[in-house]
């Protein structure tokens, strides 16, 4: 079987020291990000936010390649990621992968269970990462009492609904470099939005697997087509490190109109 | 069993060595040898599309075109 050969390790490394430093000052920042994307989705309101902050929580911390909820397990709290990156994947019988979404700080990734008691897909870390345990029982009275953060979870779960369509028109019908290149442009427009960095650099923190776990190609195809959006001049690589050097092309090679993103690019 | 038939592959890419695989005169699978650009790969068969009763659902290589046969059989 073919193994990932890629060997990076420094995938956001600046912006994981920097969040660990704030909540060691102060754990109610462990929100801070995620009432930002928040505050993007609703028009919220002091004693929104301060609703937000009072939550209960506990603090953890995964290394790479580690399971957060597996598929079927009964989902008590919601977690909110706080540094790092997760990925959101379900299984055949036999065992074959596909990774449905990405994620990054700020994110809640398992929303679905404020209302849903069972996990239906797997969370998986691709990187170390630290999140927030809410409970959902918490979580969902807040919501109650408070209808613009209801709104504000509502519109993200939506939002959440439209990428997926995305992914789907992505992986059924576009071939294999614009569904190599849609994903980059979605995760440079999702990261710079989520305050992580500018779109044109960024390292990405999964390995070619991962990738072709996402877009229903082999670790070898991606490959391929990182090579070949090299030699169109469109990106320049070296190893994870990706520059788009020329955005406009890029979006017509990826198909990509940031538009399904709504608020989340 | 199995037969080989070199053919020059577009792939748009520098993977272009390639050989068709035929069992008992019929095209089963297609193997490309992977250039540089795949790193420790380089140099090794890739399964790059699979007829009949091959498997294609995870990406598999191998050392020599003849292992093609021996990992079917296993398959199995």
């Amino acid at each position: 079987m073919l193994e990932t050969y890629t060997d990076f390790g420094f995938y956001c490394f600046i912006d994981r020291l920097v969040d660990e430093e704030n909540m060691t000052a102060n754990d109610n920042d462990a929100f801070t990000r995620v009432i930002h994307k928040l505050e993007r989705l609703a028009p919220l309101e002091q004693a929104d936010r301060d609703a937000i902050r009072a939550l209960p929580f506990r603090i953890k911390t995964a290394p790479p390649n580690h399971y957060l909820v597996k598929e079927g397990a009964a989902a008590t709290d919601c977690c909110v990621l706080l540094t790092g990156y997760v990925c959101r994947h379900k299984t055949t019988s036999s065992g074959d992968r596909q990774i449905v979404s990405f994620h990054m700080p700020g994110d809640i990734l398992d929303l679905q269970h404020l209302l849903l008691s069972r996990a239906d897909h797997n969370l998986e870390t691709i990187t170390e990462a630290t999140f927030a345990l809410v409970p959902a029982e918490d979580l969902r009275r807040v919501a109650q009492q408070r209808p613009l953060l209801a709104e504000a979870l509502w519109r993200d779960t939506l939002i959440d609904a439209s990428i997926f369509r995305e992914w789907v028109l992505n992986v059924g019908r576009r071939d294999a470099k614009s569904r190599i290149a849609h994903m980059l442009c979605e995760f440079a427009a999702r990261r710079e939005k989520a305050g992580l960095g500018p779109p044109e650099r960024f390292n990405l923190p999964m390995t070619q697997e991962q990738i072709a776990d996402a877009t229903g190609l082999t670790s070898v195809h991606v490959n391929r087509m990182l090579f070949e959006l090299a030699a169109d001049g469109v990106i320049v690589r070296d190893k994870r490190e990706v520059e788009i050097t020329d955005w406009s092309r890029m979006c017509r090679v990826a198909d990509f109109n940031a538009a399904y993103l709504h608020e989340a690019a | 069993m199995f037969s080989f038939q070199p053919v020059t592959l577009d792939t748009t890419s520098p993977d272009s060595e390639a050989a068709l695989v035929f069992r008992s005169g019929r095209l089963v699978a297609v193997l490309t040898r992977l250039s540089d650009i795949h790193a420790d790969l380089g140099g090794k068969w890739f399964l790059e599309a699979a007829f009949a009763d091959v498997p294609a659902v995870q990406p598999v290589v191998f050392e020599t075109m003849e292992q093609f046969g021996e990992w079917l059989s296993e398959e199995a």
